[in-house]
């Protein structure tokens, strides 16, 4: 399991030797450390996906129970596999498409994939918190790449949210410290069933008050769009489909191994969860609609999605489980397709209102075709892969006696049928102005196309990655057999 | 004023509810949880080679962590030089009397010394790479301040400051990974085969002395990095 | 020595709502070492010496050192 450690270490070091390369040679060796490092990135996380089931565990300097453990499970299969799905389009985008702060975009992309990773793969509870504060200082830096007014703005909001969500986390951390003297989650689950209900009930919330800051549930999102609107639109797709998801991922991990499942729905969080998640995505959705920003809307749209799979992992049945974890993968991919052809239109003549996207499907046929693809899944239309996961969601909201969710869901997607319809009839409507453009290469292309046509794949033949998900549930419904993994190796 | 007693109010209220939920919890009968921090105490030492057990913690036992807060501050040593200005200017604009020039003269070697000893001897004696870096970054730091940003960045020039700052971190990982050359886990001190030497002396504890060094390289020059570029003006 | 720690509990607790209520940001700025060296002393007396020393080098010196930078640079201060 020495390939799961390096996980994180290889983007570590290739951030740090972009920082030297950088003084010495400049832009001559940027190409072939970034792409190479990617390259051998993706050979690393399929080979640690791979062997994710049975789940795994890798002690960092061999301490054991003492220190630090990772731990590869299908859960965090899942999320790697996010990774290697998202990260090398990425990395290949980029290189062409940023021109400005070149190095230290790269360096400060790596650093987050790596702490994004370690969120991942760590069954240490602090070793949780320092990776979320690795990966979510490294995305407020990223969206004030730009340096204009608005970047700065979104940034500060970003930086104190996120500061305020990491604070509740790290006040909880301590205080599971000081109950339990230990940070193993493992160890921390068996010590909490001594705990009494009350002290186990304020540090749930805690928890949940901090990351839900980190996804952006309803009350809690207002940074959200502002971060996005003018960061660099590549790191849209890592910050959407990898920062989010890792906080949603902190979040289950903590909640349904630490306090387990009998816990939560002792408490109630699990109804809590459902209401929450319907709230936010009915607001988010009609929200969406009265944007005129194309990255504006997207971000709207993404917290309506996260909200989709806070229902999912919150229905508390094994099926739900499934469709909200689907919808984490499914989400990534076609919220990527869309920010990539939306950056390859800003790239080529600057559009990122609506009004300027007018015309450009005669213009640019295939990727218009893309965004139509994305856009129609992301709604949940038939055969796409966003279809499948909604329906599963649905259904396990109905088998758990959630109608109203069910329902909200269906009424959810019409709303959001609205105003992707509003952006795809601008599209293709025709318009007799000439725009002077650059043409988009073949670097800016072929990601586009790929995560599009993964769109599809997934919608015909959704059992390639169901075979991984499927075996998620029985890992967080029953933590028993986790825990006893992690004690056990 | 109703403001601020509505603001009195929310932080007393918040006040209220963590000291009943921290004499909650140290109500509870927990003498027999404490078995982590016992195990350092009484064993750290012989596992580990440090006698400053707060090292041996953050470099050994969890020495992970310890690579995670450092890419932290290298983070948030980036953010400051890109998004700071480029350009220089003085900072106040102050000229000091040749006391002050002097007395920093002879104050620099002594601050050094200081630095070097807290690393050095970072797993013996309190202190540590942490400390050690942000007694080393007071040398540049002194230097802004009295003969102003443009010698500090003439005698240590950014770029030198970046390049050590990542040397430190990649030399962080390299010693880690010299564990796994000889067959065994990311980190590995002990169990790796690296003597740990008698604990008390200056060449012991296997690599926790190096890291410590690797650690105070890279506080330090992030610390100066994040310092000048705060200085700096448009 | 029990009177010192509570005596000086009471001084933590009296600079930090001062840098909290306080009307001008000098002064909270300026409160902000006060409160790392009383905390540097609860430290010394509970026999933790090395977070007493990062806690004296980094909060009571560095941390003032950047808060003042920042302080000087904001538009509040120049006026003055």
């Amino acid at each position: 399991m020495q390939a799961a450690i390096w996980l994180i270490i290889l983007p570590l070091l290739t951030a740090f030797f972009i920082g030297i390369s950088k003084v010495f040679y400049s832009y001559k060796l940027l190409f072939p450390l970034v792409t190479g490092s990617a390259i051998l990135y993706l050979y690393l996380l399929i080979s640690v996906i791979d062997h994710s089931y049975p789940p795994k565990v890798y002690s960092v300097g061999d301490w054991g129970l003492l220190g630090i453990n990772i731990m590869v499970d299908p859960f965090s299969g899942l999320l790697l596999l996010m990774i290697a799905l998202l990260f090398l389009p990425v990395i290949v985008f980029s290189l062409k498409y940023i021109t400005f702060h070149t190095h230290n975009y790269f360096i400060l992309t790596y650093i987050m994939t790596a702490g994004i990773a370690g969120m991942v793969l760590t069954a240490d509870l602090f070793n949780l918190y320092v990776f979320l504060e690795v990966s979510s200082l490294s995305s407020c830096a990223l969206v004030a790449l730009k340096k204009t007014n608005k970047a700065i703005e979104g940034t500060f909001k970003y930086l104190v949210m996120s500061t305020l969500g990491s604070f509740f986390i790290l006040l909880a951390t301590i205080l599971t410290y000081d109950l339990t003297g230990t940070l193993n989650m493992a160890e921390i689950s068996v010590a909490f069933q001594d705990i009494p209900f009350q002290i186990k009930s304020i540090l749930m919330a805690f928890f949940i008050f901090g990351y839900a800051i980190k996804i952006g549930l309803i009350p809690l999102h207002a940074w959200l769009p502002d971060s996005y609107e003018e960061s660099p639109i590549p790191y849209n797709v890592l910050s959407s489909g990898l920062v989010m998801k890792s906080a949603v991922y902190a979040l289950i991990r903590v909640l349904y191994i630490l306090f387990g499942f009998d816990f939560l729905d002792e408490t109630g969080m699990l109804q809590i969860g459902v209401v929450w998640g319907v709230v936010t995505f009915l607001i988010a959705h009609l929200l969406a609609f009265q944007q005129s920003n194309v990255i504006r809307l997207l971000a709207y749209s993404s917290i309506a999605q996260i909200a989709y799979i806070t229902i999912g992992l919150f229905v508390g049945t094994e099926r739900g489980l499934i469709g909200g974890n689907f919808h984490i993968l499914n989400h990534a991919i076609m919220k990527g397709t869309l920010f990539f052809v939306i950056a390859i239109f800003h790239y080529s003549l600057t559009a990122v209102d609506i009004k300027d996207l007018k015309g450009l499907g005669f213009r640019f046929p295939l990727l218009s075709f893309t965004f139509v693809v994305a856009s129609l899944a992301i709604v949940g239309l038939p055969p796409f892969n966003g279809f499948i996961s909604k329906w599963l969601i649905v259904e396990a909201a109905l088998d758990a006696g959630f109608i109203y969710a069910a329902f909200s869901i269906l009424v959810g997607t019409f709303l959001s049928l609205t105003y992707y319809l509003k952006v795809i009839v601008t599209l293709y409507t025709k318009t007799d102005k000439t725009i002077e453009m650059k043409e988009p290469g073949l670097a800016l292309k072929l990601p586009t196309i790929f995560l599009g046509s993964l769109c599809i794949v997934f919608g015909i033949a959704p059992s390639l990655p169901l075979s991984l998900i499927d075996k998620i549930p029985t890992f967080l419904l029953d933590h028993e057999e986790y825990i006893s993994i992690l004690l056990g190796g | 004023m109703v403001k601020k007693l509505y603001k009195l109010g929310l932080v007393v209220s918040l006040g209220m509810f963590l000291f009943v939920l921290f004499s909650d919890i140290h109500n509870l009968d927990r003498t027999s949880k404490n078995y982590l921090s016992e195990h350092y105490i009484s064993e750290g030492v012989q596992e580990t080679g440090a006698i400053n057990l707060v090292t041996s913690v953050l470099y050994d036992y969890r020495a992970f962590d310890t690579l995670g807060e450092a890419t932290v501050l290298l983070t948030a040593a980036t953010i400051l030089a890109f998004l700071v200005p480029v350009t220089k200017a003085d900072m106040l604009g102050t000229t000091f009397t040749i006391i002050v020039y002097q007395a920093t003269k002879y104050l620099i070697p002594f601050i050094a010394v200081l630095g070097v000893y807290v690393i050095m001897f970072g797993h013996l004696s309190p202190g540590g790479g942490f400390v050690g870096g942000v007694v080393m970054a007071l040398i540049p730091i002194l230097l802004s301040l009295t003969y102003g940003i443009d010698f500090s960045e003439y005698k240590l020039t950014p770029n030198t400051k970046k390049v050590v700052e990542d040397i430190g971190a990649i030399g962080f990982i390299l010693l880690g990974l010299l564990a796994v050359l000889t067959g065994n886990n990311f980190l590995a001190n002990g169990q790796a085969g690296f003597p740990l030497g008698n604990a008390g002396e200056l060449i012991s504890a296997g690599l926790i002395p190096y890291l410590n060094v690797m650690i105070g390289i890279k506080v330090g020059a992030g610390l100066a990095i994040i310092f000048n570029s705060l200085m700096k003006e448009q | 020595m029990d009177m010192i720690v509570t005596l000086l509990m009471i001084f933590l607790l009296v600079t930090a709502f001062f840098m909290v209520f306080t009307k001008q940001t000098a002064n909270a700025v300026i409160a902000f070492p006060i409160f790392g060296s009383i905390l540097v002393v609860l430290f010394v007396i509970f026999q933790a010496p090395s977070v007493a020393m990062a806690e004296a080098v980094i909060t009571a010196g560095l941390a003032t050192g950047f808060f003042v930078i920042t302080f000087n640079k904001t538009k509040d201060s120049r006026k003055e």
